[in-house]
Order: C-alpha cells, then structure tokens, then sequence
C-alpha cells in the first residue's frame, strides 16, 4: 500500500470511529428502551413494548405532548409571520442600521439559554404570565425568528424580483403578487425555515422549565424533572420517540431542500 | 403590509426596511426589554436603597458614633420604614437583602416589620424597639444599613468576582474560603476551551473525509454527522446517562473485555461532562470546516507532496493555513454554545463540574437572588462580548497585515 | 402491583377531572414528587377524593419558597396547598404568603407533637436523615457511629453523600464527635464551619455525591457505596418492598425534620384548601400516610390508626426518639445562603 492509500484509509478509519462515538449512543437507546424490566440494562434480558404501552397509558406523557405541540406550532407560526417580511427586508432592502438591525434579531439565539429563561420568568412574573404556554411560545418565537430570517432570506437571494415587477406591471396587487408569486417559489426556504423553528421549540427544555408549571409542561419539561430524580425505561422509550420524530422532520426538511434545489436548476 | 415589494429602485429599497420593524418590535419586547431589566438587577439597590430611605436618611444626617447604637430618630424612621415595607409586602426582600450583607438578621428584619405593621410601637420608639427586639442594639447592623444606601450598588457585581467592600468602604477580597465565583468563572473557561479544542481536534478528520469521500457518500457521511444537531439536546444528554450508568452498554463491554474488574463510575464526573458536550457540539465545527474544506483544491496538497514535502509539513504549511478560519470561525461558535452550558452539567456532571449558568439558575430558583442571579449573567454576557470584540479585532489585523 | 395501581388510580384521576361537578374544587397540592406523592396519593388524597366532591392536581416542586412569593406577587397563583420545610413556613408565614390556621383547623395544639403545628402549617410528616447501610457490602462490621461513617479504614467503600451544605455539615460534626444536640452550637462558630468542612475533606475521595433520593437509594442498591445518609422511609421501604438486607444506624444520632402542608393566601382554591387541611387534622387521616411511609405524623393520636410494626420503623418511635435532635430551622435560614456558596466553593476545589 502505498503512503498516500495508507493515509487516506487512515484517514477514513478515524472519522468512522469518531460517527462511531456521535451515534452509537444513539443506537443504543433504541434495544435499551424495549426491556420488559422495571430498570434500564445492558445487555437487554427480556424484549417488550411495555414501556411504549406506558407512555400512551399515562395521561401526563400525552398531555405534555399536547402541550409542546400547541407551543410548537404558535411559535412556529409567529416566527414565520414576523420573520418572511424582515427576511425579504433584509435580503432586499437597502437601510441605514441593517446590521444593527441583524444583530438585534440574532441576539436571543446567541445569549445563553438560561440568561434567556431567567430573564423571561422574571418578565413574565411580573405581568401574571407565568405558567402560561402563550409565554413559552413568544420565548421560542424569538430564539426561532433568526433561523427563519436566514432560511428565507437565503432563499430569496436566488429569487428573480422582475417577476414581481411584470406582476405589477400587468396590474396584480402587491399582495396577490406576494402570495402567489413570491410565496410559491420561495416555498421551500419558509417550509425549512418552519420546520427548524418547531424542532427548535419541540426540544427547547430551560425556556420552558422555567416557565411551565402544572398543565402547561411540555414534553422536554417532563422528560427533564423525570430524569433529575431517575432516568428510568420510559425516559429512554420518550427519547427514541423524540429521537424518530425529528428524524422524520430532518428526511422532511432534506427532502424539501433537494426539491427547492432542483426547482432552482 | 407589504406595499414596497414589488417597488424598484432607492425610495422602494428604504420602504422594504418598514417590513422588519413587527420582527423587530417583537424582539425588542419580549427578547431585549426583558433581559435588559433583568440585568440592571444587578445594581438595583431597591431593597435596601428604596426600602430603608429614611432610615438611611436618618443615619446620614445623625451619624452614630462609632461602635454606638443611634438615636431615636433613626429608630423612628425604620418604624417607619418597616410597616410601609410590610404593607406593600416587600419586608421579605429587605431582610434577604440585608441577610446576604449581614448573616443573621433576617427574622430580625420579618419579625420587627411585623409588629411594626401592627402598630405595636409607639413613641419614643428606640426603648420600644429595642425591648421588643434586643438584637438591634448590635451597631453592626446600623453600620451596614448606613453603607448600603442608595438607588445603585455595586454589591452583587462585586460579589460576582469575590470582591467586597470593607467596614471603611474601601474594595477587598473576600475570606479565601468563600471565594467561590473566580473559581467557577474559571471552570467554566477552562471547560469550554477544553470542549472546543477536542471539537476542533476530531472535526479534522471527520471534514477531510467529508470533503475527500465520492459525493453519493459525502452527503451520506454529512448527514450522519449533522444528525445528532437535530435530535434534541436534552435527548442527547439523558442518553450519556443511559450509556455510562453502572448496568450501562460501555460498562458491560468494559467488564467483559476484562479492562475492568468492576463497573467504572462513569457518569457524574468530568470526564461524562466533556464526552456529552463534544458530542453536542461536534457537528457544529463539523459544518464550518467542511464549508472552507471544500474551497481548497486538492491539488495543492498533491503539488506540495510530490515536491518531497513530509505529509505533516505539506498539511501544516499548505492546508492548515487554507482551512484556519473555518476552524476559527467554529471554535468561537463551540465556545459561544459552550459557555452558557446548563442542562447538560447538570444532567451528567457531578457537583464539582458545574457551569456558571447553573449558578444563575440556583439563585434564581433557590434563593430568588436576583441581584447575584443578573450580575453573573452580566458577568458571562461580558465575556462573550469581549471575546467577539477580540475576534474582530484580529480579523481587521490579519486584513490589514496582507500586503495590498 | 407496586406498578399497576398507581397507575390506574392515575387515570381515574383524569377521568374524574374530565367530569368535575360544578361546585367542586379542584385542588392544586404541592408535594416533594417520587415515592413520596406516591404513598400520599394512595393513602390520603385517594380517600379524600372518595368522601368529598372535590379532586386533588397533584404538582411537584422541591420547596422552593420564591416560586410561591412570585405567584403571590404576580397575583397569578397556581398553587393551592404546598408541602414546605419548616423553616420555609416560617418564613412564608411571617411574610403573608400563608393562611394562618385556627386549633378550629387544625384541632387542639396540645394534641400535636413539639414542632408539628405551626400558624400556618399542619405537619405532613417528620422525616429524619439516618445514617444507611448495606449489611452485606459493610463486610460484618456494621457502622454505629457517624465517626464510622467517616473512617474509611474501619469499613471500606464509598459513601454516598447529600451534595448541599444544609443537612450534611450536621453529619460531618456528628462524626467528629460532636454530640448530636451541640451540633448547632458547634456550627454557628466559623471554627465549627471549618471543622465540619475539614471532616468532609477527609474522606473527599471516597464520596459519591446525590442529589436527589432516587439517586441515593440507586447508589446503594448498585453497590456503589456501601452506606449513605438517607431519608429513613426510602430505606424502610426498600427493605419491605423489595427485599433489601439494608440496616439503619439509629444508635448513631440523627436529625429530624418537619414538613407542612400551608394554604397559599389568595390561592383560587383556598377555601376548599383549608376543608383540606381541616379534613386532614383528623387523627385516622393523618394516618393514612405513616402508614405506608415511615414517617411520623403531627397528631399523637394517629399513631392509634398505625399498626406496631409500622410504629417501630418511625423516627418518634420510643426506641428512636432518644437518638433524634430536630433540625434548627432558624439557623438554616439565616446561613443558607452562605454556607451553601460555601460548600459549592469547596466543591470545585
């Protein structure tokens, strides 16, 4: 073998055992959550569905999937309504204090998280809002908000504006022109900007455990004060369903941006 | 809402800008007008300054001689002061307030706010007070009270660093054994440079063979590596503690390969801290080295290998300088996450591997210091900004440097 | 059994809260959460829940009095009625953030325990912190002693250790010989801060830290350290549910604690709250919880409803009650704050 070969298998050895240690544990999970025992082992003696068949069976695991769906989805929705028109403000406008601008939007993305929660419940607390999911949501909005911005904007950059202008021109308002023109092809930059602003609310714990309190917990919420006390076969059974679920989201996401990319072609 | 959308040219370019003020607005009322106020608790002396006023006024105008309890005047005024407090239920935070400064007067505090509240003194009201509550005749807790007036304090900035201010008000340290923040503030350091170091160290190979694999397998390998960003963080960090525990997967191959004799303790330590958090981070200076990875041609390493260069020296004098600030740029971002670490030291860490923000957190849920809470927050929020000022700063200095 | 009832019962609470009656409350009850929710579910709530029209919303917290005072301060409370530390009631009390309850409540307060009945509180239980041990890992020498508990050449292995200042300095001047009712005298000198510390110090490297109870009782039961300060009803349980060959150094010294139940003034359901606690005052009611946790109850009379043996493993049991001194709640809240800053400092070094 010559040098060059040694090398390069060195070189894809190494990077193998490194995915080895990002993802083995993740693996792992998934034989471990299927014991039919009262504790989590390795190796796994006996297989079931049990704990699966706990977590539908125990109201408080679905409410609390409820509830991180509701929040989800609000945050969602308001990132994307507040973030496509400062996106298209960003990527085509010309302003003074644009990188200001920039900058204030992506501050909550960038300060610590806890800075973020203990800030928002000491908001919160004073205006009675505490232990409400609308809180959560505006919380997650925001840290969501710069991701989205950039995801649109991004898309918007490939966007040919002359279509808008020869919309106008042939007499088309400005809002039709912007929802079925500009909305349509810039489609796939919004879905992908949705889709990481939910899993980026879905999985958001220290927001959320600083706010949620009694009905309002959301999932991440649950899993978080189960396992300061034990981490037990149901936390691992929640996980690998978290785990599947934003797998599912992320082949969406691929799937979506492969589209866009050939639709760019 | 969107009138300029469809306009052209320089008047249409500055309407585009009104579509980023709802963003905008929104940010600055539930992101920067509530971190901002969260932080100026840091040199609110409400408590003490607001709280106490005319006890301190009082104090002001009639100082005590020194070692000597004051007058009826002061005694008057924190009557005063205290049922006022009571009624708009603030005495709680008075007392902590002066507990953290002067341990032990905290019921003090509560109880003669209480029976002031309840109308149990009358004039003149220092042998009134003092009968009922002897430990006021200790001239510390005047002296403290008179020191901590004012709307403003540097307490809890001070506090911060393990500074405080002596009896004649002069900055000191405080006793060796309750230095505690100094040494967190360096934990938390030393932490991060740790994490982003063994990031920057396994990113390497990990982008080489991204950027050096067929494409069909490029995309495959990028995928895996981005995967975990996507799980949730919180998952990722309970599945460390499923791994390492004592009936785990690595203790069970540790045992059976005969490493072991017993199960390790692995998790609750330093060592499960810095595994959880680099795999956490990993792929974030996975993907800002892969991005300047694949500008590089490969030829230039090949043009420096077949001119008889060592590979090390090809790949130090060629590639590295090529793919430094991908590696840059992803370590800032690694110490940025990094820094602000919370749930994951607290899931696998053990005691002594906390990070700065869980200190935040215990003082804002255990003891709803918020004073101390905001001024390790200011603290954290400094660093970071240091550093980015740094950065950019040495990119404005490497600019220049390259000749025109 | 031990699975399947609780959870059951669990969703007949959300079917009943499904078709809550107009006039019923449904009350929102703060507990310390785990196995200790658990036993009160069963032996309390359930039974109130069956003679009343009202539900209980069982929450948990870890008593952290400043969520209370900022939902009061917010106006926008949620809790209802909360189990607190002592001290926090105390505190809590003083400051308005409690209901006071009249003996109309609560019954007479002669008939309560010394430090069972406060203005604003009804016991929910007297815990106390034990010194555990594994009689199997311990290898024939059984620890009777907190200075057995520290000296590592004596009986090998690790000890499992509470990681907070408060409840463990107490320990460490325990087995330093300092007798367990000079403790706090001891304590409240910076010499005494020191000493505790210097014992910890000297079996640092032989400490497995815990957090939380479950992490204790899986410490010990793995084998990781052959002894542990523990809850005493967590060990209890675990040698009459699942059969552990665990021993309690009663003999060493221990310090106990008091736990309330405290109505938050204001609460949306402070009315039905307060039938609570007046329904719970009831001697057999009280009861209802020693008898399955083996913690003591405020009530003298409720040791009546608990049988014997269950009576022997109680922290007030006259075997134990000798060895016992009561946690000084007045020092702890005035030193939380610093010594905890304290033992987190000594922690990292």
């Amino acid at each position: 073998m010559s040098a060059a070969r040694l090398r390069s298998v060195a070189m894809y050895a190494l990077a193998a055992l490194i995915l080895c240690y990002m993802l083995a544990p993740l693996l792992l999970v998934f034989p471990m959550s299927l014991t039919s025992g009262n504790t989590l082992q390795f190796p796994v003696r006996g297989y079931s569905l049990r704990w699966y068949e706990e977590l539908i069976a125990d109201g408080r695991w679905l409410a609390a999937l409820k509830v991180s769906m509701i929040v989800g989805a609000l945050s969602t929705l308001l990132a994307l309504t507040l973030g496509i028109p400062a996106a298209i403000a960003l990527a085509w406008g010309r302003f003074p204090g644009k990188r200001i601008v920039s900058a204030i939007l992506a501050a909550p993305i960038v300060t610590p998280i806890v800075i973020v929660g203990v800030a928002a419940y000491f908001f919160f607390s004073r205006i009675g809002l505490v232990g409400d999911r609308v809180s959560i949501a505006l919380i997650h909005a925001a840290i969501a908000l710069p991701v989205v911005v950039s995801t649109v904007a991004a898309s918007l950059t490939t966007f040919d504006r002359n279509l808008l202008r020869a919309s106008a021109s042939l007499g088309a308002g400005t809002l039709r022109g912007f929802f079925e023109i500009l909305l349509p092809l810039i489609a796939p930059g919004v879905a992908a900007g949705a889709i990481i602003a939910f899993i980026i609310s879905f999985d958001e714990v220290v927001v959320a455990s600083f706010l949620s309190v009694g009905a309002d917990r959301t999932l991440p919420r649950m899993i978080f004060s189960g396992v300061r006390e034990s981490v037990s076969p149901a936390v691992a059974a929640v996980s690998v369903v978290l785990m599947t679920f934003s797998a599912l989201l992320l082949a969406l996401l691929g799937w979506l941006q492969s589209r866009g990319r050939r639709r760019g072609r | 809402m969107t009138p300029a959308v469809g306009v052209s040219g320089r008047r249409g370019e500055r309407l585009l800008a009104l579509l980023v003020l709802p963003a905008l607005v929104f940010v600055l009322a539930v992101f920067v007008v509530p971190v901002a106020r969260f932080l100026s608790l840091a040199v609110d002396n409400a408590e003490l300054g607001l709280g106490l006023s005319r006890t301190v006024a009082a104090l002001d105008a009639e100082p005590p001689a020194e070692g000597e309890v004051p007058g009826e005047a002061a005694f008057a005024a924190l009557v005063a002061d205290l049922a006022a407090a009571r009624t708009a239920q603030q005495d709680a935070l008075i007392a902590q307030a002066l507990n953290q400064r002067m341990v032990g007067t905290r019921f003090l505090v509560i109880k003669t706010a209480r029976d002031a509240a309840r109308g149990e003194f009358a004039a003149p009201f220092k042998p009134a007070v003092l009968a009922a509550h002897p430990d006021w005749a200790d001239p510390e807790i005047w002296r403290t009270i008179a020191a901590n007036g004012g709307r403003l304090t540097d307490y809890h900035l001070l506090a911060a660093l393990d500074l405080r201010r002596d009896a004649a008000g002069d900055i000191a340290q405080a006793p060796p054994e309750a230095t505690l923040f100094r040494q967190l503030l360096g934990r938390t350091v030393w932490i991060s440079v740790v994490v982003t170091a063994a990031c920057a160290l396994l990113a390497l190979p990990l982008a080489s063979a991204i950027t050096a694999a067929p494409p069909g397998w490029s995309r495959v390998l990028f995928a895996l590596v981005l995967f975990p960003l996507w799980s949730s963080l919180l998952v990722r960090t309970v599945i460390w503690i499923i791994v390492l525990q004592r009936n785990g997967p690595v203790n069970a191959a540790l045992v059976a390969t005969g490493l072991t004799d017993a199960p390790m303790t692995l998790i609750y330590t330093r060592f499960s801290l810095y595994l959880a958090m680099i795999q956490v981070l990993l792929p974030l200076m996975v993907l800002s080295v892969v991005s300047v990875m694949r500008r590089v041609p490969p030829s230039y390493m090949k043009a420096a290998l077949s001119l008889g260069a060592p590979w090390f020296t090809a790949w130090r004098t060629v590639q590295l300088p090529l793919i430094l600030p991908g590696l840059m740029a992803g370590s800032a971002i690694v110490f940025v996450f990094a820094i602000g670490y919370y749930v994951t030291p607290l899931l696998v860490g053990g005691p002594g591997d906390q990070m700065i923000s869980s200190m935040i957190a215990f003082y804002t849920n255990r003891t709803l210091n918020w004073g101390l809470a905001a001024a390790l927050s200011v603290q954290v929020l400094a660093l970071l900004a240091a550093m980015t000022l740094t950065g950019l700063a040495l990119r404005a200095l490497a600019r220049r440097s390259v000749p025109a | 059994m031990m699975t399947t009832t609780p959870r059951l019962a669990a969703l007949t609470a959300v079917l009943a809260a499904l078709s809550v009656p107009a006039h019923a409350a449904e009350i929102t009850v703060v507990g310390w959460g785990g196995t200790w929710d658990e036993a009160y579910k069963e032996g309390v709530w359930d039974v109130f829940e069956g003679e009343t029209d009202h539900t209980i919303v069982m929450e948990e917290w870890a008593g952290e009095l400043a969520k209370v005072r900022a939902q009061v301060q917010s106006g926008n409370i949620t809790y209802d009625l909360v189990a607190a530390e002592a001290p926090s009631v105390e505190i809590g009390c003083a400051e308005g953030l409690f209901v006071p309850l009249s003996e109309e409540i609560t019954g007479p307060a002669d008939s309560y325990l010394p430090g069972t009945l406060h203005e604003c509180g009804v016991a929910s239980d007297t815990w106390a912190t034990v010194l555990a041990y594994d009689k199997d890992a311990v290898g024939g020498t059984e620890p009777t002693s907190w200075a057995d508990y520290f000296d590592v050449e004596a009986i090998p292995g690790k000890r499992g250790v509470l990681a907070q200042a408060q409840y463990t300095l107490e320990n460490a001047l325990m087995g330093d010989g300092v007798p367990a009712d000079e403790v706090y005298e001891v304590l409240s000198t910076p010499e005494g801060v020191d000493r505790a510390f210097a014992k910890l110090d000297s079996i640092r490297d032989h400490i497995v830290w815990w957090n939380t109870t479950t992490q204790a009782v899986q410490n010990l039961s793995s084998g990781e350290v052959v002894m542990t300060d523990l809850y005493n009803a967590r060990v209890t349980n675990e040698v009459q549910n699942e059969g552990k060959n665990w021993g309690i150094a009663w003999e060493a010294g221990f310090f106990y604690g008091t736990d309330m139940w405290a109505v938050v003034a204001g609460a949306p359901n402070e009315e039905a709250a307060i039938e609570l606690v007046k329904w719970f005052s009831e001697p057999e009611h009280q009861a209802g919880f020693s008898r399955l946790y083996a913690y003591g109850t405020g009530r003298r009379e409720a040791a009546e409803f608990v049988s014997a043996e269950q009576l022997e493993h109680l922290p007030s049991s006259p075997a134990h009650a000798p060895h016992g001194v009561e946690y000084d709640t007045d020092f702890w809240v005035e030193n939380k704050e610093a010594l905890e800053a304290r033992f987190k400092a000594w922690l990292g070094q």
